[in-house]
């Protein structure tokens, strides 16, 4: 049996849609509660401090498919109530990206000097003003290239994702390869494909590192 | 005013502040001196609210502003920005009161022209005197000026201490911590000398200038002396 390529290969790349929205949801959930766990490690209060710290030692300690899994098949053994390969899917990969990103938001935040949280005080400006309007701002352009990061790092392990049956690009390969008996070329279409996007985000990280440069 | 009762802080078990009590009257422009490490800039942050004291109390009556060593811009506003958002969003100021107001005090110290300027593309002088603006835009009539040219080269410590001396006149109560001596002898009405977190000398300033009282305070105003020559 020989190997078509053109549909094949348009199957696959049909795919990217569904990576880059696991990608781009996941990464948006991952710096909500990112920030609240960044708040949370910043916060004065020891057991905040604890249980935030505590949330991104399991989440780096333990594997994402195991993570997955659990979302998938533990919580609803547990709880009884079913849930979608897609939000189950969107949930595990936030919290896990949640875990990095955090750590990324507490650094950045606390890159910023001292006297600007100082100034804000003196002039009265609110303590949510001050993260909203003053420190955070500043902390973005800190911020931003490892969120890039992280945005690729969650675009290639959004494959998991196929173990469950979703239709990402891997596991549109996988099924080429399984009708077709060609493994070779549909794994390599789907190399291209995750290639090209991570060099897209690549591009547009250097565009925001050039643009802070200047 | 600011009344200052028995003031005493700690950075660990170093006694920073030692039992400090002071009261400065309305309009007074007060010279802070000492030796670096003498609690100058320690007072001045506790009565900013950004120290925690661990005895004795204090009490201002009316609004504080604050001016830094480094100036302490938001780098990421422009100069009119600096100056509008805490009447914008603190005095809750309309928009047109405040870019007003604000444009008036940059005429002032002849900053006008930067108005539209970002931190960054400003010298340390200009920088300051935005700074200095800054709190006064909060109608702030009580300044704390933590060595407010130690960060400065001398001509910008000059266009500074200028702009410093210009609101002087203008009635509004002064703190200034600094090593500018022939600034405080001119400018200042009394000086307050702190050595090792204790008040040694609470004088007017030309009874001070011409004979301070302790041998600490002669020492102090030696080194000076001989610095000026």
């Amino acid at each position: 049996m020989s190997f078509d390529w053109l549909p094949n290969a348009a199957f696959i790349i049909q795919g990217t849609v569904t990576t880059l929205e696991y990608t781009l949801l996941s990464v948006s959930g991952g710096v909500i509660l990112g920030l609240l766990l960044a708040f949370a490690k910043l916060s004065h209060h020891k057991s905040i401090q604890w249980a935030a710290q505590f949330y991104t030692s399991i989440f780096r300690g333990t594997p994402l498919l195991l993570q997955l899994f659990i979302v998938y098949f533990g919580i609803p053994n547990l709880t009884g109530y079913q849930i979608g390969v897609f939000p189950a899917g969107v949930i595990a990969f936030s919290l896990n990206s949640a875990a990095y990103i955090s750590e990324t938001m507490r650094a950045g935040i606390q890159s910023i000097d001292k006297g600007q949280f100082e100034a804000a005080h003196v002039l009265g400006i609110s303590k949510f003003l001050t993260m909203r309007d003053i420190i955070l701002p500043q902390a973005v352009r800190i911020i931003l290239p490892a969120l890039v990061n992280e945005m690729i790092s969650m675009l290639k392990e959004t494959a998991l994702i196929s173990t469950l049956g979703e239709l990402d690009i891997m596991k549109r390969a996988n099924e080429v390869a399984a009708q077709t008996y060609h493994y070779f070329e549909p794994l390599i279409i789907a190399a291209i494909s995750y290639y090209l996007l991570v060099l897209l985000l690549t591009y547009i990280l250097k565009c925001i590192e050039k643009r802070q440069l200047a | 005013m600011i009344t200052i009762d028995g003031l005493t802080k700690f950075y660990g078990d170093h006694k920073v502040l030692n039992n400090l009590s002071v009261t400065i009257g309305n309009q007074e422009i007060v010279g802070v001196i000492g030796s670096s490490g003498g609690g100058k800039s320690t007072l001045l942050r506790c009565l900013g609210g950004l120290e925690k004291i661990d005895q004795g109390r204090f009490t201002i009556q009316g609004k504080l502003g604050m001016v830094f060593q480094h100036f302490n811009l938001f780098p990421h506003m422009t100069v009119l920005e600096n100056l509008t958002y805490a009447p914008i969003h603190v005095l809750k100021l309309s928009k047109e009161e405040a870019v007003a107001r604000a444009e008036k005090l940059l005429d002032q110290v002849g900053l006008l022209p930067k108005a539209q300027a970002y931190p960054k593309a400003l010298s340390g002088g200009q920088k300051q005197r935005v700074a200095i603006v800054r709190a006064l835009a909060m109608e702030s009539d009580i300044i704390l000026f933590d060595e407010p040219t130690s960060a400065l080269d001398p001509e910008m410590t000059q266009e500074v201490l200028k702009v410093i001396r210009d609101f002087a006149k203008t009635g509004i109560t002064m703190l200034i911590a600094t090593h500018e001596m022939r600034f405080l002898k001119d400018v200042s009405s009394r000086v307050l000398l702190l050595d090792q977190g204790t008040l040694i000398e609470d004088r007017p300033t030309q009874a001070f200038f011409a004979n301070p009282e302790t041998q600490k305070g002669q020492q102090f105003l030696q080194t000076f002396n001989g610095a000026d020559q």
